[in-house]
């Protein structure tokens, strides 16, 4: 099992860094992506019964979100109001639902 | 083909346009509002709301959020495509982006079957009020997505197409919404309590 898991990371591994030597942002960002919903899963899992874990996921999907919007959608190229707004947006639900717990 | 550059940098054209971004703050609005009601309500059936979380499937989760992630690259790489007039290609994207959707819809699918098979229905308890509604609604904005996507694809492959790349971005930051809305949901449905 363990020869697999190994397998497998090396596997990710150089696929990833084939796909990053490509040099785009939109790839680099997709690698991101991938990244952080692999870690939020591993720490959901392992760090199941600590009270940080809540938190960190939810800062975690914060990161995403942003990802997504500021490079999938372009937002990094909009007025400086569309870039605050949803950033606002964001801090106002996390802060909220995190804040709630 | 209409392919001239719109000034992004204008408070009046955001990528997509100011239409379509007034849509995604209502609807991250509404969707998030939802979700502060469901973490209000989970602090008050604290036990109900993490048995009821535990009996979600994760990996399903995880899975759907890579597949919509995977889609959502693909659609970035489409409009880049579309912008650089290389129409065939970005409807290839079209097409992946696309496929990603269908995939998310198909696991959503299998999900849902093992609920309503296990019994679980949306009177079940509040957890599960709050996670058919929610998800629910996500998936119509799926399919809605797909609709979007397959029309605008097919329209821009026409000849002599009116298609312009303030549709394309329109259609592309609907189906980004998408993206959002769940990258939101995942993380609190399934695996915050």
């Amino acid at each position: 099992m363990a020869y697999v898991r190994f397998d497998l990371v090396t596997f990710i591994s150089y696929a990833l860094f084939i796909f990053l030597i490509m040099k785009k942002p939109l790839n680099l960002t997709f690698v991101l992506l991938i990244l952080f919903t692999f870690t939020t899963a591993y720490i959901a899992d392992a760090f199941a019964v600590s009270t940080f874990v809540g938190p960190l996921i939810m800062v975690l999907a914060a990161f995403k979100f942003l990802l997504v919007a500021f490079q999938f959608m372009e937002l990094k190229k909009a007025h400086l109001f569309w870039k605050t707004s949803i950033i606002l947006t964001l801090v106002l639900l996390l802060v909220l639902i995190v804040g709630l717990k | 083909m209409d392919t001239l550059k719109i000034n992004c940098k204008s408070i009046y054209y955001p990528p997509g346009g100011i239409l379509m971004w007034i849509i995604i703050f209502l609807e991250l609005i509404t969707f998030g509002m939802a979700l502060v009601a469901f973490v209000y309500y989970g602090i008050e059936n604290a036990t109900v709301f993490h048995q009821s979380r535990l009996e979600l499937n994760t990996a399903f989760g995880a899975t759907n959020t890579i597949f919509l992630l995977t889609s959502g690259f693909f659609m970035a790489n489409a409009v880049h495509l579309f912008k650089k007039n290389e129409v065939q290609k970005s409807s290839v994207f079209f097409k992946l982006a696309m496929l990603g959707g269908f995939l998310f819809l198909a696991l959503k699918s299998v999900e849902y079957y093992h609920k309503i098979e296990g019994g679980i229905s949306l009177d079940t308890n509040m957890f599960y009020t709050f996670y058919w509604l929610l998800t629910g609604f996500h998936v119509i904005h799926v399919i809605m997505g797909l609709v979007i996507l397959a029309w605008t694809n097919y329209g821009m492959k026409k000849k002599n197409s009116d298609t312009t790349i303030e549709d394309i971005e329109a259609c592309a930051a609907f189906w980004h919404m998408c993206d959002l809305i769940w990258l939101l949901l995942f993380p609190t449905l399934y695996l915050f309590f």
